[in-house]
């Protein structure tokens, strides 16, 4: 289930990239661009409902605070391991600027949570069912899905980036695979 | 989650397995690149500038530091003189005059005007982005200057606490560093005028 190895060793390569660009070389940084572009893309694809707009946004995003960072990218666990989690970050952090932007103090009716949209979709021709009940699903039961099952972290990480309780997260996973179930069925 | 029936456990594996089959990787429609190296770019001029300022404030607390300490040591030899004068400016004439009476109260002195001087430096700070990159090195390189002079003559005075001539260099220097601070003040208040 664990898809995602959190703590894996460091690709040779991938070290050398990471070390030019922490000393400002920008081409060094396009191929860790390059080389985790499609990874990062596929999780805020996912996280954002099927947003590509959305997804490309917070994907801009993400490298440029990956490239402010890297000072603080101490090599122990692989670049992309550490680029996943600041994107999972960058992507709930966008989500909460929108929650107060929509003037709520509370986190959002969960019927009324934005899901995929359907005009702004286009990656709808690669989409499943499965995707497509994914990206129904209401946010945070979405996003604990997608943190859990695909990408494998564990509840008490989930709970960290969230914000939300170890307890929460469990509920929300229970809660995501049962509507994802009642939706496939 | 062991309360669920037969069924539904194999329904959830299967789920299960469907979702570790989800493709991890998706190409998004568009290259993203060149607006990260757009802004990537433009962050870097800015971190260029901010950082010759970061490292020029981490100088004068590191300064500040300096003087806190030799100050204690060398203070420890003048706290049987006695209540030190006020010290508004320094001239080299009244450097002179002083230095038959009391020169250690107003070296005292000195310090604890440069000192409340720097931390109010520190506190307010400067506007980084405002100053010409060209005015930032020649302040960094003219501030490291002084600190250099600061940190010799801070050692050549606890090893000769009782040296006219060193007395009235240090008093000098605190008197170029406050007009220095002054300057960087007013010149970063014009700068902000300028660019509003």
């Amino acid at each position: 289930m664990a898809s995602w190895q959190a703590g894996s060793a460091p690709h040779d390569d991938e070290s050398i990239w990471v070390e030019l660009a922490k000393n400002g070389d920008r081409a060094a940084f396009e191929k860790l661009y390059r080389s985790n572009r499609d990874r990062i893309c596929g999780l805020l694809w996912r996280i954002c409902g099927g947003d590509a707009m959305l997804a490309e946004d917070l994907l801009q995003e993400a490298f440029v605070r990956a490239w402010q960072k890297l000072d603080s990218f101490r090599g122990e666990s692989c670049f992309a391991t550490w680029l996943h989690r600041l994107s999972v970050n960058v992507a709930l952090s966008d989500r909460r600027i929108r929650l107060r932007r929509a003037g709520r103090d509370v986190p959002m009716d969960e019927v009324t949570e934005r899901t995929a949209i359907g005009d702004r979709d286009v990656f709808a021709d690669k989409r499943m069912d499965l995707e497509k009940a994914i990206a129904s699903l209401p946010e945070r039961a979405r996003t604990v899905l997608i943190l859990y099952d695909i990408e494998g972290y564990r509840h008490a990480e989930i709970a960290e980036m969230t914000g939300m309780a170890v307890g929460s997260s469990k509920a929300q996973l229970h809660r995501a695979r049962k509507l994802i179930r009642e939706v496939l069925e | 989650m062991k309360q669920q029936s037969g069924e539904q456990k194999l329904g959830e594996r299967e789920l299960l397995k469907r979702l570790e089959a989800l493709p991890r990787e998706i190409a998004p429609d568009r290259d993203v690149w060149p607006a990260i190296a757009q802004r990537i770019g433009q962050q870097d001029g800015l971190d260029r500038q901010q950082s010759s300022v970061r490292w020029w404030i981490n100088a004068l607390a590191a300064s500040v530091a300096v003087v806190f300490v030799a100050g204690f040591l060398i203070g420890r030899q003048w706290d049987t003189v006695a209540a030190p004068v006020q010290l508004r400016s320094v001239s080299s004439n009244q450097t002179q005059a002083a230095w038959g009476g009391s020169m250690t109260g107003v070296l005292t002195a000195s310090e604890r005007e440069y000192q409340a001087a720097v931390r109010e430096f520190i506190s307010v700070g400067v506007s980084s982005g405002n100053l010409p990159r060209q005015a930032l090195e020649n302040l960094t390189a003219a501030w490291a200057a002084l600190s250099a002079a600061e940190t010799a003559l801070t050692v050549a005075l606890k090893d000769n606490p009782g040296n006219s001539f060193l007395g009235t260099k240090m008093l000098e220097l605190r008197s170029r560093q406050l007009d220095f601070l002054k300057q960087i003040a007013a010149l970063d208040q014009s700068s902000r005028r300028t660019t509003i």
